[in-house]
């Protein structure tokens, strides 16, 4: 074996230029070590409080019915959906924030996240008993209409942040005014209509996840293959398209991906804001600008935050609770006024 | 390797800006495209780099209509620099370069060998070194100049076509970026930039190919085609042409006022190692 | 791999869902309107003394069987709490604002109404979960409460009719049926003597609710309490308005039309608690009402918010008694 010409190792640190690397390994295996803690406790605790044992015993066996049935029929897929929901936006989020070159852009702040609600909401007033699989699919529709939208505005790149924001908000506001129109003439939809506009994930279950894991599973996928073309955009379009990128079609497909992760996670827990916004500059801060390791951590950190916002939800007034999406915003709205505040 | 422009015509909405324009660049030439504002030569660099679906014509890479080689495979052989790129201020100028690697690498594939090599060799050529760990956003307009063209480098182009490197350059970072480029023209890469300073131009190049109108006014050594009478009719405004009293190259200049044959006449002065 | 095997229990649970679904055809019982002063015929025929297990049909048609007499019942309205107490049922858990009978307030509170707290319910090992008909019917909670592996029936009220309904239901369920029968039978007779005190005045009436930006929505006759107004003859001219708004079975009311109605009575349900002021001392207050006959002739008149929206159900012989009096003014 002829001795290597380069330091592998070493060479390999350099490669991402990322400055750091046991800082950044120590902050991700602390952010999965949080996130195990947190999903262990949220099995744990609720408004009836389970031992460890009985959570384990819940999660694999029949032995203890009723830790069976707390765990199994209820906390473990809430806990699932809330991971997908979380990752599902945070993708997103990073994804839009790397196409539209705007540290601002969020599903929520463009107008996705309404679009999708809206289609939701639509679907569930004409036809109160439809499936949950007819809201997802539904929802998947409205979403990927918000991003055709979008891309119409964005067309090329050429848009200036502040004119897509503000398009992103007049959307916003359009897909929205819609919503609480729907719901306030409706008859089906009143007392759960809170837990969908502030975002929550009370009474989620495997029958959400049935119906959203076929959209955000592949979502995600497609999303980490597209991180690379998402790289060289970043630059620019001429610059990426000189090095290889249809850049066109790629925003399209970045812009379809972000439509169905967003109306996914919409189909699961409603109208949930500011995990698209806030958990990509949290992996920007870890891991860098590189979206090949972006938009991965972005999806941690989703998962995360939607789940300790989900366990603090069910925590604080139980055996009522307070919509999860509350304590997402709680934690991006300060967020975003940072960003306003101290990086313009 | 060979850049082959047949009968190329490119406009925006209707407007055409680059008229049925032909040419022929030769494998290891270094070009210099000059003309006014405005007189398509940026927009015929975009279109000899793909990033402008001509009207008509085409443009051949070597022997093959540069339309039907995969974009990836076409930037594994020729990059482009846009004169200002705007994006990548807070990366740093060793993760700028590395994003030249995106047409060698595969969807999942972490970096080789070849592309470590690559990346060495493009920040050593475009002498960025120094400075390979600063964001992008916090360099000075020479230092990220510099780093953008090692981002082109790490493409490993055979042609390298840039738009304007010297812009808002000062004088130093301006000679700075032309001995790169001409050094890399002597490791045998062909080399196209858009030049608005004609006295780079003349230095530099091996060949200026002046445009107007969208089309060639003139095209040749520099020696041969910076004569004032040709550069009038490029630029409409009287033009005078001194000689390097160094190298014998031309320096073709604004001339201050009067006429053209008065000019001439001045041309002489300058002329210390003329016999 | 988890999912894996949590897919043939889902599967299961959804088929045998489906087949119960399609082993039953609509309880249907369209009388509520042009209810007859015999109407505890809904109670269906007499299987009274069935041993357990029984099979009941449910107030949304669904077909349950109920294995043994229920000892540890969990009820999710106020609405299910009280047909549990008529039928001589006892409750350990309950929604949140349950206020009679005064020995239910003891049971645990297992969430609101509207967001029961399933993983109380299963703390609390029931052996029957008594449902709201009008309140969980939307697939959100139906489904999640369906799935809890726990036998769950759907008992609500929002007409007279439904009451009697789930009178007789429960009246199975707790193997009662004397019980609930006398019951229903003195609820029947409570509404023919109210019917014939008040329907030998011909009074106009509407009902009113507000929601917090003070829009008015009246009562129609597929509410409880337009219902109520239904079953003892009084004139509701807001009867024919066209379903508007968010609450089901009343209709957003146009200050004008309240004035073209001109009622003889306004009755006021003020769904805010206490330190709010109530509907009917806000309603005189409003100019374009004050000529109103109701207004001049004070008779617009708060009725008991868990009589009239909050907690239909046996108590319904109060709702009439109180009608009764307003309008007789004894």
């Amino acid at each position: 074996m002829a001795a290597p010409q380069f330091a592998e190792p070493a060479a390999l640190v350099r490669r991402g230029g990322m400055r750091g690397r046991p800082r950044r390994a120590v902050i991700l295996g602390l952010a999965v070590l949080t996130l195990g803690v947190l999903s262990f406790l949220s099995l744990m605790y609720g408004a009836v409080h389970l031992s460890p044992g009985e959570v384990l015993s819940g999660l694999t066996s029949d032995s203890d019915l009723f830790a069976r049935n707390v765990v199994w029929k209820i906390r473990y897929p809430r806990l699932i959906d809330g991971m997908l929901v979380g990752a599902a936006l945070a993708v997103s989020g990073s994804l839009l924030q790397g196409v539209t070159r705007n540290p601002l852009a969020d599903p929520t702040i463009l107008g996705i996240t309404a679009a999708a609600g809206l289609a939701s909401a639509v679907v569930i007033v004409i036809d109160p008993q439809v499936p949950q699989w007819g809201i997802a699919m539904s929802c998947v529709g409205g979403g990927l209409f918000g991003a055709g939208v979008l891309f119409f505005i964005a067309w090329r790149g050429a848009v200036s942040p502040v004119r897509l924001a503000l398009a992103g908000v007049a959307l916003s506001a359009f897909f929205g005014a819609l919503i609480v129109a729907l719901l306030s003439s409706s008859r089906t939809f009143l007392q759960t209509s809170l837990g969908f506009l502030a975002g929550g994930l009370y009474g989620s279950e495997w029958r959400d996840f049935d119906a959203a894991v076929p959209y955000i599973v592949p979502g995600l996928l497609v999303a980490f293959l597209l991180s690379g073309r998402l790289n060289a955009l970043a630059l620019g379009d001429d610059v990426a398209a000189g090095l290889g990128v249809l850049t066109d079609r790629t925003r399209l497909a970045i812009l379809a991906v972000c439509g169905v992760l967003t109306a996914a996670a919409v189909s699961i827990a409603g109208l949930v804001g500011f995990v698209g916004l806030v958990c990509p500059h949290l992996a920007r801060f870890t891991v860098g600008s590189d979206n090949r390791y972006l938009v991965p951590v972005s999806a941690l950190y989703g998962a995360l935050l939607v789940t300790a916002a989900d366990l603090v939800a069910r925590l604080v007034i139980a055996p009522s609770e307070i919509p999860m999406g509350i304590f997402t915003a709680a934690v991006g709205a300060p967020f975003l006024l940072y960003l306003v505040k101290f990086r313009g | 390797m060979k850049l082959t422009i047949e009968h190329l015509c490119l406009g925006y909405a209707g407007r055409h800006v680059v008229k049925d324009v032909s040419l022929e660049i030769e494998a290891g030439q270094m070009v210099a495209i000059v003309g006014p504002n405005g007189s398509g030569k940026s927009t015929l660099l975009r279109g000899m780099a793909r990033l402008q679906k001509p009207e008509s014509g085409r443009v051949l890479l070597g022997e093959t209509d540069i339309r039907s080689l995969r974009t990836r495979e076409v930037a594994r052989l020729l990059a482009i620099l846009p004169q200002s790129p705007e994006g990548g201020a807070d990366l740093t100028v060793r993760e700028l370069t590395w994003r030249g690697r995106y047409p060698h690498q595969g969807i999942l594939q972490r970096a080789t060998r070849p592309d470590i090599e690559a990346v060495e060799w493009a920040m050593n050529a475009a002498n960025v070194r120094s400075f390979a760990e600063r964001p992008l956003g916090s360099l000075s307009g020479g230092e990220r100049r510099r780093a953008w063209i090692a981002l082109a480098l790490a493409q490993q182009p055979k042609v390298l076509l840039l738009d304007e490197p010297t812009s808002f350059l000062d004088l130093a970072h301006q000679v700075e970026i032309m001995m790169l480029l001409r050094e890399l023209n002597r490791e045998g890469m062909t080399v196209v930039a858009v030049l608005h300073d004609l006295f780079l131009a003349a230095r530099h190049a091996d060949r200026v190919i002046a445009i107007r109108d969208g089309q060639v006014e003139f095209d040749g050594p520099p020696r041969e085609v910076f004569e004032p009478r040709a550069l009038e009719r490029v630029f409409r405004v009287p033009m005078m042409v001194l000689q390097d009293p160094e190298t014998g190259l031309p320096i073709p200049l604004p001339s201050a006022g009067g006429s053209t044959a008065t000019r001439q006449e001045a041309l002489p002065l300058a002329h210390h190692n003329t016999p | 791999m988890k999912r894996l095997r949590s897919l043939p229990l889902l599967f299961l649970i959804l088929a045998m869902g489906s087949l119960l679904a399609a082993g039953c055809g609509g309880d249907d019982d369209g009388t509520s309107a042009t209810a007859s002063p015999t109407a505890s015929n809904a109670a269906g025929t007499p299987t009274v003394k069935a041993a357990y297990p029984v099979t009941v049909t449910d107030l949304l048609g669904r077909t349950v069987e109920i294995k043994a007499k229920p000892k540890v019942v969990v009820a999710l309205s106020p609405t299910a709490v009280e047909f549990v107490y008529a039928a001589g049922g006892t409750i350990v858990g309950r929604s949140g604002s349950v206020d009679f009978p005064e020995a239910a307030k003891a049971a645990k509170e297992v969430g609101t109404a509207y967001q029961p707290n399933f993983e109380q319910i299963l703390a609390l090992k029931p052996d029957l979960i008594v449902a709201d008909s009008i309140i969980h019917a939307q697939p959100q909670l139906k489904k999640p409460l369906e799935d809890l592996g726990i036998p769950v029936i759907f008992a609500g009220a929002d007409s007279y009719q439904k009451v009697l309904d789930g009178l007789a239901l429960m009246g199975k369920v707790f193997d009662s049926a004397e019980v609930t029968k006398t019951l229903s039978a003195s609820i029947t007779k409570a509404r023919d003597d109210a019917k014939a005190a008040v329907g030998s005045k011909s009074v106009s009436a509407v009902a009113l609710i507000a929601d917090r930006d003070q829009t008015l929505y009246a009562a129609k006759p597929g509410s409880y309490a337009g219902d109520v107004l239904n079953q003892l003859g009084i004139k509701n001219p807001a009867a024919s308005q066209p379903d508007a708004g968010p609450f089901p079975g009343y209709t957003t009311l146009a200050p004008e039309k309240l004035i073209e109605y001109n009622p003889d009575f306004i009755f006021t349900i003020t769904p805010a608690p206490a330190p709010a002021p109530r509907l009917s001392t806000l309603v005189p207050q409003i100019p374009p009402f004050k000529g109103l006959k109701a207004v001049t002739g004070k008779k617009v008149i708060e009725l008991n918010l868990e009589l009239f929206l909050q907690a239909p159900g046996p108590r319904i012989v109060d709702a009439f008694k109180a009608i009764t009096a307003a309008v007789t003014g004894s």
